[in-house]
């Protein structure tokens, strides 16, 4: 049957590429330390409330109850309609310049936290970036991000 | 000659018309160059393609990562084998296997009413939203993968190379 034979060997091709991609994909993600391979928290030696540092989950907390710290999702619009935590504006990284408006009624020194999903997303540390070259002072990231939010069941808005 | 396309014969001799085996390999190309620059597009940052990804609301997280970091060297290779003409039935296979899987999501994550961008040439958020713009396009993707798979000797690539060679003369 040269039919199921030619299917056969193409099914062996695609594997082998499939299989090769693989290799190189986690080759690459290793070496340029993205994706997969990206630290998880870049820098935990610094976990206190110095503007530009990673809080954890006790932190973000304790500054969502103060109530004069501003959380600023950085997620899709999509995302965010779908449930962000209490209080936050949405600012999508890439609609930055459109977003950052609706902080002008905000002083520069206003302490903002940003986040994303969690873990796995970067949007959260470009987003504090960002803002900071946009000059505000005290921007933390909340790096565990929504996924931890969401798993220590705090306060959302949908 | 009874001409069907299924077979390796009637592949001979349908390249035998003049004209449809340049054709085919347009086809070939063309395949190529589109996955190609999916590829590439969407490489160098896993995590952003992750991201997307996991805006369809399918996958999320590891899996979605995982994803994202096989998936556009998958969409490179098979571009290059394309275009070069190297498991040239492999690489269509997959293409196939690909665009249906992306037609599948998009129209899935179009019936829940999602406005995603689609992450298909692009990372950028903004961009390629998807819509019945873009099945269109992964349909004819997949009508052109469909020919490719079907007549996969065509001239101009590796593996007719080899062949003539081994056909012409066979090693002494």
């Amino acid at each position: 049957m040269p039919q199921t034979h030619t299917f056969k060997s193409a099914l062996i091709e695609a594997g082998f590429i499939l299989l090769f991609a693989s290799f190189l994909g986690f080759l690459y993600s290793g070496f340029s330390a993205k994706g997969l391979f990206l630290p998880s928290r870049p820098d935990k030696s610094t976990s206190e409330t110095v503007p530009g540092k990673f809080l954890s989950f006790d932190e973000a907390l304790a500054l969502h109850e103060n109530r004069k710290v501003l959380f600023v999702d950085a997620r899709h619009h999509y995302d965010f309609s779908l449930g962000h935590i209490e209080g936050a504006l949405n600012i999508p990284l890439r609609d930055f310049d459109s977003g950052v408006t609706q902080l002008s009624g905000f002083a520069k020194s206003t302490m903002i936290v940003t986040y994303c999903d969690g873990s796995e997303c970067n949007s959260s540390v470009g987003l504090a970036a960002k803002l900071d070259s946009a000059g505000y002072t005290k921007v933390h990231i909340f790096f565990g991000g929504w996924n931890e939010w969401l798993s220590h069941h705090q306060p959302v808005k949908q | 000659m009874v001409v069907s396309p299924s077979t390796g014969e009637a592949m001979k001799s349908s390249a035998q018309v003049k004209g449809l085996p340049l054709l085919f390999t347009a086809a070939r190309v063309l395949l190529g160059v589109v996955f190609i620059i999916a590829g590439t597009a969407k490489i160098a940052d896993p995590s952003a393609f992750a991201a997307t990804i996991a805006n369809y609301g399918i996958l999320s997280g590891m899996p979605a990562l995982v994803v994202a970091t096989i998936l556009p060297w998958g969409e490179l290779l098979c571009g290059v084998g394309l275009v070069v003409g190297l498991f040239v039935r492999g690489s269509a296979l997959l293409t196939i296997l690909f665009l249906s899987i992306f037609t599948i999501v998009a129209l899935y994550a179009m019936m829940r009413g999602l406005d995603i961008s689609c992450g298909c040439f692009t990372l950028d958020p903004l961009a390629e939203r998807i819509g019945w713009k873009k099945i269109l396009e992964n349909l004819a993707l997949l009508g052109v993968s469909i020919v490719v798979y079907r007549f996969p000797r065509t001239p101009l690539s590796i593996e007719q190379y080899f062949r003539n060679r081994l056909k012409s003369g066979p090693e002494s």
